[in-house]
C-alpha cells in the first residue's frame, strides 16, 4: 500500500509545478507588475519603480519564478499586498467560513438525493420516477444567480424566515447565516445528484445477484435497501470525494450576496485588486487539495479492490 | 418539510438580530458597499477606507457640520493657522491635553498626549514608499526640502529610512507648535491638511506593528476600533477618553432645525457597526427591515423610493424614512487623449466636437441615474465658487445636424475614411451598459466605436502610459476646491500626472500658473472663467455629469446631515432613547 | 453500437420512440435555426433601438412589445431572441471542440500510453486543478476581455472531461480483439483511432456533447454577472445581470425572459442527453 501511495504523491508533483508555471505566466509575464493599483491615482513614476523593486519586477522572468516556486516549496506565500496580513491567516480563516457553508450543503445534499433517486429507482417508468426527474431537470436548468436573488428575496425579506446577510464568527451563532445559503445550494445541486445516484441504482438493480435476492424471495423494499444500497456504496463516496476540494474553494455567489467570508469572496477579491500573494497561494494550495482528493479516492479504490494495486 | 420546520424554530429563537452587547446601548449600523482595504490613512484607497478612518483618526482641520458652503474649522489645531506675509509659513498650534487611544503599543498600555512632532512623523510616513502611500501627491512639489527628503529616503532603501532627519519645511517648532513653510503660495494647503492623508498616527504603534499597522488603528478620534472581521463588518467602540468636544452651536439657514443638541458633549453613540456589503440587494434589504440604521440608496432601487421630484415616496415616509440628497462635487467624463493622433491635437477639434455632439448627456442621466445627475460643462461641478449655472457649451449634444456637419468639416462626411475609435473605460457598475450606449449614439454620426473593458489598474496603467485614445473616468473632489478639476488639465500634470488628457495648452496653462496663488474669490473665479472657455472650446473632454448620492436613515437616527467632502461626522450622529 | 446503418441502429430506434426526447430535440432544433438566423442576419433584429419609454411591462400594443422594455427603453422579446445567438454559439463551440479535441487526445492517450500518455494526463490535471474562476480571469488577461475570451475560456477547460472519460474507455478497447486483429493486418495507428477506435466511444461523446453544451449557457450567466463576459450585445447572462436588482421592484420581464427562454434550452437538453444515455448506453457516466 504505502509504496502505491508514494508513487502517487510523486506524481502530484509536476502538476503542481505546472499549475505553478501556469499562474506565473497569467499574472508575471501577461499581466506585469500591478503597481498602479496599489499607489493609487497621483503615483509617480519612482514609486512605481520603487515598488516593482520591492516586489521583484525588476528581475528576469526565470528568476521570478524560481523565486514564486521557493514560495511554494516552503509553503510561505508572505503578506498579502492588500491587508499586510499573512496569506495563511487569511486562507484558513476563509476557508472555515466556506467549510461551515459547503460542507453542510454536501451532506445535505447527498442524502436527499439519494433518498429521491432510490425511490425514483423504486418507482422506475411509473410517474413518481417521471415526476421526481422532471422536478430534478427543471431544478437544475434555472440559473444559480436567478435562484439566489428570489429566494433571498422571498425567504428572507416577503416571508422573514431567515437572516438576509451577514455572518457571526461563534461555532453556534453562524448557523442562523448559513441556514438560507445552505439551503439554495441544496436545491441547486440536487438534481445533478439525483439524476446520477438514480443511473447508479437501476443500473444496480440489473445486475445478476439482485435478481438472485429477487428469486430467493426477498421482499423488494429489502433489495432495494440492503444489496442495491450496499453495492452502490461505492459511486456514491467516490462522488462525495471528489467533491472535497470544491469544499474549500466555497461558492462565490452564495459568500458574496449572503455576506460570509469566504474563500470564493477571499478569491474574487484579489483578482480584482491584484493581489498576487493571495493569489498564487490559493491556486497552488487548490491545486494541492485536489490532487490529494484524487489520491484518496484511488486509495479508497485500492482498498475495496486490490488488484487496483497491481498497475 | 421537517427541515423547514427546524430552520423555522431555530429562527424563531434568534431572528430578532440583535446582540447582547447591545442592549440599553446606543448603537448605530452602517453599511460599507465593498470590502475595505485599510485602516491605515496614508494608504487609503476608497471612500469607504476613509470613511471608517475618519471615526479613528483626526487630522488638523476638519469642516464645520452644519454650514455650506464648506467652511473650515480646527479640529487638533487650536485655531486657523498664522500665515506669513508671503504666504509661505504656516504657523499651526496644536490642542494641548488631546489622548490617543489607550493601546498595547504605549509604555504601560495608556494613550499618550498629542505633540506636533507626531504630525511631523505622520507626515513624512508619505515619504516612505515602502507604506504605498496613495496620498503623496498632496505635499509633492510643494513643501521646503520635502521632495529632497523623500528622494534622499528612498535611494537609501527601507531599513536605513531616517525619521530624524530634518525637512527645511516641516518641523514642529514648539511642544505644541508646527510650522510648515511651503515651495511657492498654496492657497488649498488647509483643504489638504483635513484630508484623511493628513491624519495623525502616533510613531510608536507604527513602529511596534509595523507590517501589521494597517490592520489597526489608533488614533485620537472619537470612536475607536474593537474588532474588524475582514469581509464581514467592523466594530468602533465610543473613546472613553474622547476629550471634551461639543454639538456645533452655528448652522445656515437651512440647518438650523438640527441645532436640537447645540452645546452637548460628543459622540452620542456608544458603538458603531460597519457591515461589508458586495452585492446592492442585501444591503438594500436590510436597510428595509431596520437592521440597518442608515445606507446609500443604490441607482436600481431609486425609483421605487423617490417621487419623480426627488421627494421620498408616501410609504417610506409613512414608514419613518428620512432622506437627504447629496450633490457630490463629481466629475464624470468622456476624454480624448490629446496626443493621439486620430482624435487629439488641434487638428481633430472638429472631431472631438462632433463627438460631443453627438451624445445625448441627458439620455445617460436618465437610462442609468434616473435623472438626478446634474450636467454641465466646463469641469468645475455645481457647489464650487467657480461654476456659473446657465452658459451651456454650444458642443452639448444632442444635435446630429451640427455634428454631421462637423464631421465634414473633420474630413469624415458621414464617418468615410475614420478608423474605429477605441474607448477604454473600467468594468464595474453598468458601465458596459453605458459603453453600448455611447457606441449607440456614435453610429448615427458614422463613428464606429469599439469598447474596450478594463480592470482599474489596468485602465490607470494604459492612461499613464498614454495608450487610452477614449476613455471614460470620475473624478471625485478632494476638496472643495475649483483647482482640483482644473489641475486636471494643466500641461506640466501631463501622464504620468494626474493629467489623463494629455492636454497641452500654453494659454491655457499660463492662466493656471496666474490663478494657482489666488485666494478664492472674483478675481480668480474671472481667470477661471477664460480657462473654462478654452476647455469647451478644445474639447478635451465632455458629457459632465455630476451626480447625486440618496442618503436614507431610519427615524431613529437624530442629526443626520451625510456628507462626503470629510467624513468625521458621524461623532454627531444621535440616536433616539428606546422606549 | 450495432451496424445495420444509422436509423436501424438499436439507438437510434429507442430514440424515435421515446417521444419526449422527440419533442425536445424538436425544441433545439428550433434554438439553433432561430440562432442560425440571428447569425447569418436573416432576422433584422435591431436589439438597441428604443421602441418606447423604460420599463414598459409587458403588453400587446406591437410584437416588440410583448415582453416589455428594459432601462433604456429597448424590446426585451428583441433582446431575448438575439441572445439565442450567444447561447447556441457558445454551447456549440464548447461542446463541439471540446468533445473532439477531448475525444482525439483521449483516444490517442489511451491507445499510446507511455509518454503521450504521462504527458496528456499531466496536461488535463493541471488544467483541471487549477480553479476555475482564475484560469478563466487569466484567459481573458491574455486574448482581452469579451467573447473571443470567453470562448477560448470554455474550449481550454471543456476537453478536459471527455479527454479523461475516451482515454478509460480506450485502454479497455485497446486490447479488444478486432483492434488486436486491425493492428496484425499493419494497419497504422492513425488509421486505427478513427476507425476503430474512436466510433466506439462516440456514446460518451454523444452524452458529454449534451453536457458540455449546457454547462456553456449556464457558465455564461455567471461569467458575466462577473463582468467577463460578451461586450455590445446581449445575451441571456447579461440580461440577467442587468435586471436582477430590477426584480424587487417587481419588474420581472426582463429576468423572468432570460431566464425562461434559458430554462426550456437547457431543460430539453438534459432531458435529450438523459434518452440519448439511455439509448446508448444505460451504463452511468
Amino acid at each position: 500500500m504505502w509504496p502505491y501511495i508514494l508513487r502517487r504523491l510523486l506524481w502530484g508533483i509536476p502538476i503542481v509545478l505546472g499549475v505553478t508555471f501556469t499562474v506565473f505566466l497569467g499574472l508575471h509575464v501577461m499581466k506585469g507588475s500591478p503597481g498602479a493599483a496599489f499607489m493609487g491615482k497621483a503615483a509617480t513614476v519612482e514609486q512605481l519603480e520603487k515598488f516593482d523593486r520591492d516586489h521583484g519586477f525588476d528581475k528576469s522572468y526565470p528568476e521570478q519564478f524560481v523565486a514564486y516556486l521557493g514560495e511554494v516549496f516552503t509553503m510561505d506565500f508572505g503578506r498579502s499586498w492588500k491587508t499586510d496580513r499573512p496569506v495563511s491567516d487569511m486562507i484558513s480563516e476563509g476557508a472555515g467560513k466556506s467549510i461551515s457553508l459547503t460542507l453542510p450543503a454536501l451532506v445535505l445534499t447527498t442524502l436527499v438525493a439519494v433518498c429521491l433517486a432510490l425511490i425514483a429507482a423504486y418507482f422506475r417508468g411509473r410517474s413518481l420516477d417521471r415526476g421526481i426527474m422532471i422536478v430534478a431537470v427543471v431544478g437544475m436548468s434555472v440559473s444559480f444567480l436567478v435562484y439566489i436573488v428570489v429566494l433571498q428575496y422571498l425567504l428572507a425579506f416577503l416571508f422573514p424566515i431567515f437572516q438576509i446577510h451577514g455572518y457571526e464568527p461563534g461555532f453556534w451563532e453562524r448557523w442562523q447565516f448559513l441556514i438560507l445559503p445552505i439551503l439554495i445550494q441544496v436545491v441547486v445541486g440536487m438534481g445533478y445528484d439525483t439524476r446520477f445516484y438514480r443511473s447508479v441504482f437501476v443500473e444496480e438493480i440489473g445486475k445478476d445477484h439482485i435478481t438472485t435476492a429477487y428469486a430467493k424471495g426477498a421482499s423488494q423494499k429489502r433489495v432495494m435497501f440492503v444489496h442495491v444500497l450496499k453495492n452502490a456504496l461505492i459511486p456514491i463516496i467516490t462522488r462525495v470525494m471528489i467533491s472535497i476540494p470544491f469544499l474549500v474553494t466555497g461558492s462565490l455567489l452564495l459568500e458574496q450576496f449572503f455576506g460570509i467570508p469566504g474563500i470564493g469572496s477571499l478569491m474574487l477579491a484579489s483578482l480584482d485588486t491584484d493581489d498576487f500573494p493571495v493569489i498564487k497561494a490559493l491556486s497552488v494550495l487548490i491545486s494541492m487539495l485536489f490532487i490529494v482528493s484524487t489520491i484518496l479516492n484511488d486509495i479508497f479504490y485500492a482498498v475495496v479492490d486490490p488488484r487496483v494495486r497491481l498497475k | 418539510m421537517a427541515l423547514l420546520a427546524l430552520c423555522a424554530l431555530l429562527c424563531s429563537v434568534s431572528c430578532k438580530h440583535k446582540a447582547a452587547w447591545e442592549e440599553g446601548k446606543k448603537v448605530a449600523h452602517f453599511s460599507v458597499r465593498a470590502k475595505l482595504g485599510t485602516l491605515d490613512p496614508i494608504r487609503s484607497s476608497s471612500t469607504y477606507d476613509n470613511e471608517v478612518q475618519s471615526q479613528v483618526y483626526e487630522g488638523l482641520y476638519t469642516y464645520k457640520y452644519l454650514v455650506r458652503p464648506y467652511q473650515l474649522e480646527p479640529l487638533l489645531a487650536k485655531a486657523l493657522p498664522t500665515v506669513s506675509e508671503d504666504g509661505l509659513t504656516y504657523t499651526i498650534d496644536i490642542r494641548e491635553g488631546v489622548l490617543f487611544h489607550d493601546d498595547e503599543c504605549f509604555p504601560g498600555g495608556a494613550g499618550r498626549e498629542l505633540v506636533a512632532k507626531d504630525f511631523e512623523y505622520s507626515f513624512k510616513r508619505m515619504a516612505d514608499a515602502h507604506n504605498q502611500p496613495t496620498g503623496w501627491w498632496i505635499f509633492q512639489d510643494r513643501i521646503a526640502g520635502f521632495d529632497d527628503f523623500q528622494k534622499r529616503m528612498s535611494e537609501r532603501g527601507d531599513a536605513a529610512f531616517d525619521w530624524d532627519a530634518p525637512v527645511e519645511g516641516l518641523k514642529a517648532s514648539g511642544k505644541y507648535q508646527l510650522q510648515i513653510k511651503l515651495v511657492r503660495p498654496f492657497p488649498q494647503l488647509l483643504y489638504v491638511l483635513a484630508m484623511g492623508y493628513s491624519f495623525v498616527v502616533p510613531r510608536e504603534c507604527a513602529e511596534y506593528y509595523g507590517d501589521r499597522f494597517s490592520n489597526t488603528a489608533i488614533g485620537t478620534g472619537p470612536f475607536m476600533l474593537r474588532t474588524w472581521t475582514r469581509g464581514s463588518r467592523i466594530i468602533l467602540d465610543k473613546n472613553p477618553s474622547y476629550r471634551d468636544a461639543y454639538y456645533p452651536s452655528e448652522a445656515s439657514p437651512e440647518f438650523q432645525d438640527m441645532l436640537g443638541d447645540a452645546g452637548k458633549k460628543i459622540p452620542f453613540l456608544d458603538a458603531i457597526v460597519y457591515h461589508v456589503y458586495e452585492q446592492d440587494q442585501p444591503m438594500w434589504l436590510k436597510f428595509r427591515v431596520g437592521d440597518l440604521d442608515m445606507t446609500q440608496l443604490p441607482a436600481e432601487y431609486h425609483e421605487a423610493v423617490f417621487n419623480k421630484d426627488l421627494t421620498l415616496r408616501k410609504t417610506f415616509v409613512d414608514a419613518g424614512i428620512r432622506n437627504y440628497n447629496l450633490p457630490l462635487l463629481d466629475f464624470i467624463y468622456r476624454g480624448f487623449n490629446m496626443e493621439d493622433p486620430v482624435v487629439g491635437g488641434e487638428k481633430n477639434k472638429y472631431l472631438r466636437q462632433a463627438i460631443s455632439l453627438a451624445w445625448d448627456t441627458k439620455e445617460l442621466n436618465d437610462a442609468f441615474y434616473n435623472n438626478t445627475c446634474v450636467l454641465y460643462d466646463a469641469p468645475v461641478p455645481p457647489g464650487l465658487d467657480s461654476y456659473v449655472a446657465g452658459v451651456t457649451s454650444p458642443y452639448r449634444g444632442p444635435d446630429l445636424e451640427r455634428a454631421k456637419a462637423l464631421m465634414v468639416k473633420a474630413g469624415y462626411p458621414e464617418g468615410k475614411g475614420l478608423p474605429h475609435l477605441l474607448l477604454e473605460t473600467s468594468s464595474g457598475g453598468n458601465t458596459e451598459e453605458q459603453a453600448e450606449m455611447f457606441a449607440r449614439a456614435l453610429k448615427e454620426i458614422g463613428v464606429q466605436l469599439d469598447v474596450n473593458i478594463n480592470s482599474f489598474s489596468e485602465l490607470s496603467t494604459k492612461l499613464k502610459k498614454k495608450k487610452a485614445q477614449m476613455f471614460g473616468l470620475a473624478w471625485g473632489a478632494d476638496y472643495p476646491d475649483a483647482e482640483n478639476f482644473l489641475q486636471l488639465f494643466y500641461g506640466p500634470n501631463e501622464a504620468p500626472g494626474s493629467n489623463n488628457f494629455n492636454y497641452k495648452n500654453p494659454a491655457y496653462d499660463a492662466l493656471y500658473d496666474q490663478s494657482r496663488t489666488l485666494q478664492p474669490g472674483p478675481e480668480r473665479t474671472a481667470v477661471y472663467q477664460k480657462m473654462r472657455e478654452i476647455l469647451i472650446e478644445d474639447v478635451p473632454s465632455f458629457g459632465h455629469l455630476a451626480r447625486t448620492r440618496f442618503y436614507l436613515w431610519h427615524g431613529r437616527l437624530k442629526n443626520v446631515l451625510p456628507d462626503e467632502t470629510f467624513d468625521g461626522w458621524r461623532k454627531y450622529v444621535n440616536i433616539e432613547e428606546q422606549d | 453500437m450495432s451496424r445495420d446503418g444509422f436509423w436501424g441502429s438499436r439507438p437510434v430506434r429507442k430514440i424515435m420512440r421515446d417521444r419526449w426526447a422527440l419533442v425536445c430535440l424538436v425544441i433545439i432544433s428550433c434554438y439553433v435555426l432561430v440562432a442560425l438566423a440571428v447569425m447569418l442576419g436573416i432576422f433584422d433584429l435591431n436589439y438597441d433601438a428604443r421602441i418606447g419609454d423604460k420599463y414598459l411591462s409587458p403588453s400587446f400594443e406591437s410584437w416588440q412589445h410583448l415582453l416589455g422594455t428594459d432601462r433604456q427603453g429597448r424590446s426585451i422579446l428583441v433582446r431575448t431572441i438575439y441572445s439565442a445567438k450567444i447561447a447556441i454559439g457558445v454551447g456549440m463551440v464548447s461542446a463541439l471542440v471540446g468533445t473532439i479535441i477531448g475525444g482525439i487526445l483521449g483516444a490517442v492517450s489511451g491507445y499510446h500510453g507511455k509518454r503521450v500518455d504521462d504527458f496528456l494526463v499531466w496536461l488535463y490535471s493541471t488544467v483541471q486543478s487549477i480553479p476555475y474562476l482564475l484560469l478563466l480571469i487569466m484567459l481573458t488577461y491574455a486574448v482581452n476581455r469579451g467573447i473571443a475570451g470567453l470562448y477560448i475560456a470554455f474550449i481550454a477547460t471543456s476537453w478536459v472531461g471527455p479527454c479523461r472519460m475516451v482515454r478509460g474507455e480506450v485502454i479497455k478497447l485497446r486490447e479488444a480483439e478486432y483492434i488486436q486483429s486491425a493492428r496484425a493486418m499493419g494497419y497504422g495507428d492513425w488509421r486505427i483511432i478513427f476507425r476503430h477506435v474512436l466510433p466506439n466511444t462516440m456514446h460518451i461523446l454523444l452524452v458529454y456533447f449534451a453536457l458540455l453544451f449546457v454547462a456553456a449557457i449556464k457558465s455564461e450567466v455567471i461569467i458575466s454577472f462577473l463582468g467577463l463576459g460578451v461586450r455590445g450585445e446581449p445575451s441571456w447572462g447579461i440580461m440577467i445581470k442587468q435586471s436582477q436588482a430590477e426584480l424587487i421592484n417587481g419588474i420581472y420581464w426582463q429576468i423572468g425572459a432570460a431566464t425562461v427562454a434559458m430554462l426550456i434550452l437547457v431543460l430539453c437538453f438534459n432531458i435529450f442527453a438523459d434518452a440519448l444515455q439511455d439509448a446508448l448506453d444505460p451504463k452511468a457516466l
